[in-house]
């Protein structure tokens, strides 16, 4: 079977045509209802009239149409025949007009008063066809039966008259009944009709707006910057579901392409933060470089001379003085390679013998060395060059240096869990908090660029590199710890990762 | 969307205020339906019932006969059941009728005069002797109206048919029950007898006395001591009991022929306190003389039967029987012992 086409209200334009014309022809019925109906009662009330007036003009005719009549049987006067022949038809006419229009009550005949006109007319004509023949008796006898008959249409016409007056207030006493309810009813019907045009433009207006003012809170949320409003859901089937439609579909692409602009943007900020950290690394080694670079006047001649020296020494058969040489040649050799090159714990703490050594001969006695390892693998950890050498030697100059009397600086290495620990501790003096503090920060600051050169006793390169360098190799914050307290000591533990997890000799 | 309108929907949510909208929306058309429904009805009844009079009467020939009936009656009970009982028996028959009481005769002769004028094809009426009436008839007769007489007869008139009772039967009827009224058969009557015309020419009248008297002449010890003719005035029953009684001190009994005779009859022993020694003998079953009849005032009435008679009149205007120029209609006594059967 074919379907016949439906009629939707798929259109903005559709939908408001068709409430706004079904709310226009509902009230246009409504008044062209009342306006009928109001006609209608003036048309019954004149109704109950026009056959009084009509019987009123029948009494009139029929006062001309015998006076005539006499006045012709009298004087034989043609004009008066005419006259009368003229209202005698004038009052058959209005007997027939009568008859569609009279309202009477139950068992009233309106043929009696048509078959008395009809016998008056009828004795009439016969009067005046005795009075052309002079049959003078005939004449007369018809002309008193005119008189008579007329006599009793005249008191029909008032008894008729009686009765439609009768039936009149009859009539309308129902009439007003029936009309104060239909008054009522109409009354009701002019409110109702108000009331629900009201309605329906307040219902139509609401349903066709409030998509549009939905889409408008969206659009509003969305320019500020808030893509997470819920979506525009529509129901009717028309444009603005369309457009509904379209604004989700932009809000969702929109955000995707903010989300990948801004993955895009996390990425390279990450960029970014590698380069940053690539640059500072190197501007550290650059400066571990120069300081090293600084002290470093010519290897190859102080070597040379540190090994005729040596050989001095031993010719001359003075051994302490020549592992002192040694010592101090491994220590040059040690500080004078290439900074951007990875070495092994075991190097670093070699160095740091040599150095002790050094420093015993220096110190004498007044400074008690001790290291000791718990783990030997730990000593296969990689780490950065130059770690270990400053800190012992912060801890012999500011620390033991600064005390009274004698003085040890321990390094222990130990394994705790998954982690190895260098504990390198010393009972000098120690340090304030705010000292602590103060180093850290310094070690956390943006200041990249190489403090000035120490002079005098150190190696040249500050606690501040170390740790930075410390992190920026392990990649952690809490790589080193300082605890000091002061006038009893510091300890300084690096915390490196065991041997298979960290990296093992690789390059910076 | 204003502020307000945002809370409502808020307060009540969108869907709900929807469905509220629709609901209201349904209601008013309802209401609207109804008013119109209301306001249609109302207006339209009126106009049907207005149209479907003028149509009735507008065409003129939804009936087949139209008659006369006059007649010269004051007996309300009488008159009321007759004049129903026509109007039903013409509507059966589709006969329309033009109903006249009439207070005297020149009134009942116009209204014949003015029919005859009209064109009637019938005229029911009382037998009435008068000169001008029986001569009003018979020019009706002339024209070819069919004219029948009813409830009572008159001479000289060329009516197709009398329907009523008989006369003579009902004075025989009326002295009998007088009769035995009276206490050891014995005592004096009178009669009151509701008449138009002079007594030689009231033939109903006449047979009334008739049969009175061949009853009472049967019972030496009763004596008809009077007969008065009352006229239609309404006073005229009570002078004439009044008269009766002072000519007749000892009267017996009286016997009226109309219900408003009897009533006035009554009024005037209830006054002079002789209820139950004056025995009265009435006509006609009305509300108030079978109150009478109860209470012992009346001693007995007789039913005149106006809707059988109104019945046979109409049937023979319609055609349907005509085989008889004398149609009798039965009468009943009413005393104290069968008035339940009336007191309706």
């Amino acid at each position: 079977m074919k379907h016949m086409p439906r009629f939707s209200l798929n259109t903005i334009r559709k939908r408001m045509l068709f409430y706004f014309l079904m709310s226009i022809i509902l009230v246009s019925s409504v008044s062209v209802y009342l306006s009928i109906n109001s006609n209608s009662f003036f048309r019954k009330i004149d109704s109950m009239f026009s056959a009084s007036i009509l019987l009123e003009d029948m009494k009139n005719y029929l006062a001309e149409s015998e006076k005539n009549l006499a006045l012709y049987i009298q004087t034989k006067d043609s004009d008066s025949k005419n006259h009368y022949q003229l209202y005698a038809d004038l009052l058959n006419e209005s007997m027939t007009e009568l008859k569609g229009t009279f309202l009477v009550s139950d068992y009233y005949n309106v043929d009696k008063l048509a078959n008395l006109i009809e016998t008056f007319t009828e004795n009439a004509e016969e009067a005046i066809g005795a009075k052309q023949g002079r049959d003078a008796n005939a004449m007369r006898e018809n002309y008193n039966y005119v008189h008579q008959t007329s006599k009793y249409i005249m008191e029909e016409i008032q008894q008729l008259n009686l009765k439609q007056l009768e039936r009149n207030t009859e009539y309308y006493s129902a009439l007003s009944r029936n009309n104060i309810i239909v008054g009522r009813a109409n009354l009701v019907m002019i409110i109702d009709i108000i009331v629900l045009s009201c309605i329906i433009i307040l219902y139509i207006t609401y349903k066709m707006t409030d998509p549009i003012v939905k889409l408008s809170h969206s659009a509003e949320e969305i320019s500020k910057g808030n893509f997470d409003v819920d979506e525009v859901t529509v129901t009717s089937e028309d444009e603005i579901k369309v457009m509904a439609e379209a604004f989700n579909k932009m809000k969702s692409s929109v955000r995707n392409y903010i989300k990948e602009l801004q993955n895009k943007s996390e990425i390279e900020s990450r960029l970014m933060e590698k380069e940053m950290q690539n640059l500072k690394m190197q501007t550290l080694l650059n400066d571990a470089q120069l300081q090293s670079l600084q002290s470093q006047i010519n290897p190859h001649f102080l070597f040379n001379t540190l090994n005729a020296g040596v050989q001095l020494a031993m010719m001359e058969d003075a051994d302490k003085t020549s592992i002192f040489l040694e010592n101090l040649a491994a220590l040059f050799r040690y500080n004078v390679r290439r900074l951007d090159t990875a070495v092994t714990l075991n190097d670093e703490i070699n160095s740091v013998r040599a150095y002790i050594d050094l420093m015993k001969v220096r110190f004498g006695d007044m400074i008690l060395f001790s290291v000791e390892i718990d783990d030997e693998e730990l000593l296969q950890v990689s780490m950065p060059p130059l770690i270990l050498q400053p800190i012992v030697e912060n801890s012999c100059i500011h620390g033991v240096g600064e005390k009274e009397g004698v003085g040890s600086v321990s390094i222990h290495v130990f394994r705790d869990k998954s982690e190895g620990i260098i504990e390198v501790a010393d009972d000098g003096a120690g340090m304030d908090p705010g000292l602590v503090e103060n180093i850290f920060r310094k070690a956390s600051g943006s200041d990249m660029l190489p403090g000035k050169p120490k002079k005098g006793h150190t190696t040249g390169i500050g606690i501040n590199n170390v740790i930075q360098r410390l992190r920026l190799y392990f990649k952690r914050e809490d790589v080193i710890s300082i605890y000091s307290v002061k006038g009893e000591g510091t300890k300084v533990v690096i915390r490196i990762p065991a041997v298979g997890e960290g990296k093992v000799c690789t390059s910076l | 969307m204003n502020s307000a309108e945002k809370k409502l929907f808020m307060l009540f949510g969108i869907k709900r205020i929807s469905l509220l909208f629709r609901g209201l929306m349904l209601l008013l058309f309802l209401v609207l339906a109804v008013a119109f429904a209301v306001s249609m009805t109302y207006s339209m009844v009126l106009e049907e019932d207005f149209y479907k009079i003028r149509k009735a009467d507008g065409s003129g020939k939804e009936y087949e006969k139209n008659l006369l009936v006059v007649m010269y009656q004051t007996s309300d009970d009488f008159m009321q059941k007759f004049r129903q009982g026509i109007y039903k028996y013409a509507e059966e028959k589709h006969i329309l009728i033009d109903f006249v009481n009439v207070e005297d005769i020149n009134e009942a002769i116009d209204s014949i005069n003015t029919a005859v004028a009209a064109k009637v094809d019938g005229i029911i009426a009382q037998g009435i002797y008068d000169a001008e009436y029986i001569k009003a008839i018979n020019k009706a007769i002339e024209k070819g109206i069919t004219v029948e007489f009813a409830y009572t007869d008159a001479m000289d008139a060329n009516r197709v048919c009398f329907v009523g009772f008989n006369a003579y039967d009902y004075g025989k009827k009326a002295a009998r029950c007088a009769i035995h009224q009276l206490p050891g058969m014995e005592g004096n009557i009178a009669l009151m007898l509701q008449s138009f015309a002079g007594d030689e020419k009231d033939i109903t009248s006449s047979l009334f006395i008739e049969g009175f008297k061949s009853i009472t002449d049967k019972y030496p010890k009763v004596k008809l001591v009077d007969i008065l003719r009352t006229s239609y005035d309404l006073f005229s029953a009570e002078d004439m009991t009044y008269e009766i009684l002072s000519r007749h001190p000892d009267i017996d009994a009286i016997v009226c022929t109309s219900e408003k005779d009897v009533f006035g009859a009554a009024q005037v022993v209830i006054d002079l306190n002789r209820v139950g020694n004056i025995k009265l003998i009435g006509a006609g079953v009305s509300k108030d003389i079978t109150r009478y009849i109860r209470l012992g005032v009346i001693a007995a009435s007789f039913d005149m039967n106006p809707e059988l008679m109104s019945e046979k009149c109409i049937e023979i205007m319609a055609g349907d029987k005509v085989s008889s120029d004398y149609v009798e209609i039965p009468i009943e006594i009413v005393t104290a012992n069968n008035v339940a059967d009336y007191a309706k």
